[in-house]
């Protein structure tokens, strides 16, 4: 299934264009550009409601910016143990081999699914029934797992993990999906612009300086 | 909805090459110029020392000569014993994936970059800029807002595909790390086969500290296949991991900070 992107979502300041690095040579404050805030990209605000609210997720990120003043007391993994009985969503979802449509699409709302059910076959589910095979406990190189396979009017609704040695022995549900490629043309082209990207930077600066010298190279 | 009188702000944008890396500062404030570059340049001050302090490469460096022994760590200024003890404390959490003596010797490089960049946010904050954001590398430290009532909107590298993303966030401040094995060459150690880790080829981690989330995305790509596991039972911290077949695995926390972009 391929959601349109939301195509008024994000225009927020449209610097990306400004940001293509350069190497900088030392200066000790080398200012890039003062420009007004998306008047790069042209764009407008787009209404907010039609981008699920990230503002409320990091629950604690402006409390901590806000009080922390030193850095020796604000770090501390220690005290912030993981809850290990708490907050796994995803395994609830494996234990089931019953056939309620409820079962079926178990976290499509928070997590994109490997399934190819259309949206709409979460509220009609009731029409199909759905049952669930599971497959036999095999071993491979990080131990043994086993899978499971929703079947609804003959196509595969569901493909789950019960059962995975390699996941410390806990079932754990991978809700592994083909991670969405999108092009920055695409992006533009959608209107999202964004402020910064998150990602390794080394490749794209050993790749633009393998290219330039390519380019001086060729006499270009 | 055009922007009014009172929301426009100007971005500032200043670069820094220091840890190895290019810091970028972009500021969004109405203030004077000159202001804004006093602030920023005290942040660039700061990093400079923590450059020179933490610094593996320099041999006079503090981290080194304490690695080397000529140190006692009782001696060792506040700042470098707390690096310290995070990194033993950050082992510890992790089972080891985070490992500040994988190579042999004391590199706390994998937590040093986030928390100096938490801390010169907090700079920035002081001096009254709230509204910024620090890029050191791919790795993100957000504040405020970039305009009025507006998140920050973070695009997430693809690991695979160049000049392409797999996620773009929407973000009212925290941080977003993003560790990769396409970042250095294979430079993620499995530290308990001593092998490349090699079972994820990035792991990204959004949560409230760089810090955090920094040394979590690095322990995420150490344990390779077992990172989604110890992932979802993070308190505050969300994610996403990419595989080499170009599968991923996101927290279920993730998508809510997530522009909906489908996929097949």
């Amino acid at each position: 299934m391929r959601r349109a992107i939301v195509a008024t979502a994000g225009t927020v300041a449209g610097l990306a264009a400004l940001l293509s690095y350069k190497s900088s040579g030392g200066g000790q404050l080398q200012q890039v550009s003062v420009v007004p805030a998306g008047q790069a990209s042209g764009q407008v605000a787009p209404p907010s409601t039609t981008v699920p609210g990230p503002r409320t997720v990091p629950p604690s990120a402006t409390t901590t910016q806000a009080a922390a003043t030193a850095p020796t007391t604000t770090v501390q993994p220690e005290t912030a143990p993981k809850p290990t009985t708490t907050a796994k969503p995803a395994t609830t979802v494996l234990s089931t081999t019953t056939s309620k449509p409820t079962t079926t699409v178990p976290s499509t709302t928070t997590v994109p699914s490997t399934t190819t059910v259309p949206s709409t076959t979460t509220s009609t589910a009731s029409v199909t029934v759905a049952k669930s095979y599971t497959g036999q406990d095999v071993q491979y190189f990080y131990g043994d797992i086993q899978v499971a396979i929703t079947v609804k009017a003959k196509r595969v609704v569901q493909i789950s993990v019960p059962r995975n040695g390699a996941m410390d022995g806990r079932s754990q549900m991978i809700n592994s999906y083909a991670v969405p490629i999108l092009q920055k043309e695409a992006l533009a082209a959608q209107s999202l612009n964004f402020d910064v990207v998150s990602g390794a930077t080394f490749t794209s600066d050993a790749f633009a300086q393998s290219l330039q010298s390519a380019l001086q190279e060729a006499g270009l | 909805m055009p922007l009014t009188k009172g929301e426009a702000r100007l971005s500032h944008v200043y670069r820094q090459a220091v840890m190895g890396t290019v810091v970028t500062y972009d500021v969004r404030t109405e203030a004077a110029g000159p202001d804004v570059a006093d602030a920023v340049q005290a942040a660039m001050r700061w990093l400079e020392w923590v450059d020179d302090t933490f610094s593996t490469y320099k041999p006079s460096s503090e981290v080194c000569r304490w690695d080397r022994g000529e140190l006692r760590t009782e001696d060792c200024s506040d700042d470098m014993r707390h690096i310290i003890a995070l990194c033993h404390s950050l082992s510890q959490f992790t089972d080891g994936y985070f490992d500040a003596w994988a190579g042999g010797s004391f590199d706390p490089s994998g937590v040093v970059k986030g928390w100096s960049i938490d801390r010169a946010s907090r700079m920035l904050v002081g001096a009254g800029f709230e509204d910024h954001l620090i890029d050191a590398g791919g790795d993100v430290c957000l504040s405020g807002a970039p305009g009025a009532g507006e998140p920050w909107t973070v695009a997430v590298r693809h690991p695979l595909e160049l000049d392409a993303y797999c996620a773009v966030l929407r973000l009212s401040g925290g941080s977003v790390a993003t560790s990769g094995t396409y970042e250095r060459g294979l430079h993620v150690l499995d530290p308990h086969t001593g092998k490349p880790a090699q079972a994820l080829v990035s792991a990204t981690v959004v949560g409230p500290d760089l810090t955090l989330a920094d040394a979590y995305a690095t322990a995420a790509l150490a344990m390779g296949v077992k990172a989604p596991a110890w992932l979802v039972d993070l308190s505050g911290y969300e994610s996403m991991v990419v595989g080499p077949d170009g599968r991923g695995w996101v927290s279920p926390g993730f998508a809510a900070l997530s522009i909906p972009l489908g996929g097949d």
